[in-house]
This record gives C-alpha cells, sequence and structure tokens, in this order.
C-alpha cells in the first residue's frame, strides 16, 4: 500500500539518486579530453603525449599535460599536425583527441 | 546512482585520462652506448638544446635507433632506452653496435 509519506520517501530518495548522477557526471567531465581545432593553441589533457615526424611516425618528442600545442592541420589517421610548444618547440604530428 | 554504476563511471574517467598508447610504431634498431658514458635526455628542445636529463647510460646499455627515420637534431638522435623502455636524446656518436643483440 503506497501511502503520502512513503510516496514523498521515495520522490526523495529519487531527487538524491539524480542529482548524485548529475555531480558525478560533473566531476568525469573534465576527462573528456576533445579533439583539437584548427588555429587554436590547444592544452595537453593526456599526462603524456608523444610528437611524431609523421602520422604513426618517429617518436621526436613528448608533450606533458598541461603543455600547449598550436593546431594547424591537417588531420591524417586519427593523428594531426602542428606546433608543439613546451620543451620540443617544433612542428610534428600528435595522436587527436587529448586536448583539454 | 548504486556504487556500481558511480565505480564504472569513475573508471571511464580514469581510462579517458590515461596517457595515449605510448608504444613505438616505428620499431628502433637494436643498438648499444658506445661512449664511456652518455646523457640521455627527455627532450630536444629546438630552440635550447637538450633538454631535462633523465639519466646517465654506461657504455654497452642496450638501446635502438632507426637511421633515417628517428630525427637527429644538431648531433642530437632520437634514442629508445631498452631499460626503462623509453624515448630519449643522446648524441650520435655514441650510438654504435647496430643489430649487435
Amino acid at each position: 500500500m503506497v501511502t503520502p509519506s512513503s510516496r514523498s520517501t521515495r520522490l526523495a530518495r529519487v531527487v538524491v539518486a539524480t542529482a548524485t548522477a548529475v555531480a558525478l557526471l560533473a566531476v568525469s567531465s573534465p576527462a573528456l579530453a576533445a579533439n583539437g581545432t584548427i588555429g587554436v593553441r590547444e592544452t595537453v589533457c593526456a599526462e603524456s603525449l608523444f610528437v611524431r615526424t609523421e602520422p604513426l611516425g618517429a617518436w621526436m618528442g613528448t608533450l606533458y599535460a598541461g603543455q600547449t600545442f598550436q593546431v594547424k592541420g591537417p588531420r591524417s589517421g586519427g593523428y594531426i599536425y602542428g606546433f608543439a610548444y613546451g620543451h620540443v618547440n617544433r612542428n610534428g604530428w600528435v595522436q587527436d583527441g587529448w586536448f583539454c | 546512482m548504486s556504487a556500481k554504476v558511480a565505480a564504472a563511471v569513475t573508471a571511464l574517467g580514469i581510462v579517458l585520462a590515461a596517457p595515449p598508447a605510448a608504444q613505438a610504431y616505428v620499431v628502433p634498431r637494436h643498438a648499444v652506448n658506445i661512449c664511456q658514458s652518455a646523457s640521455f635526455y627527455d627532450n630536444y628542445d629546438s630552440a635550447s638544446g637538450p633538454y631535462g636529463l633523465k639519466r646517465v647510460l654506461e657504455y654497452g646499455n642496450k638501446i635502438g635507433h632507426t637511421p633515417g627515420a628517428h630525427p637527429v637534431y644538431n648531433g642530437w638522435a632520437a634514442t629508445f632506452d631498452f631499460g626503462p623502455n623509453d624515448w630519449g636524446y643522446m648524441r650520435l656518436e655514441c650510438i654504435g653496435g647496430y643489430d649487435s643483440w
């Protein structure tokens, strides 16, 4: 039998559960890294991001979280071309999708 | 939200924040350090030279380099250290004994 008091208790539980879900999603959202935008100096969100001579090419440097990458384009095979700042200071290719 | 769902959301966040695969796509050729000791740097800054000393390699340490594929800047060669399995820069003249192991 559903009484008014038990209904309000259930409603309160639903509200709390929804609020918790929203809060958790809000907390975890900064971890969702995004693709780079051409023309934008993006910040690296990955712990480390290899800079390569070409898509799937040879390593030439490493960017770390917080360092920046000027996205120039084009894109190719999941990689994107641009200028790596930090302690790389060269043009190169990085795996796309690791920017804040 | 149940504890399982919360744990799954947290795990997803951790996975998404993890660094991308750090494997070497261009596999380096086996070589060794032929200098008595060689400084191994984290990066090569095109403005200021080698940056961030990681460690000093001893004579005979196993390393890898792919001539022609991995860049050499001003005598500093992109090199793979087969000890901790990481990349760095060391002097090109210290790389020798290709395919010796």
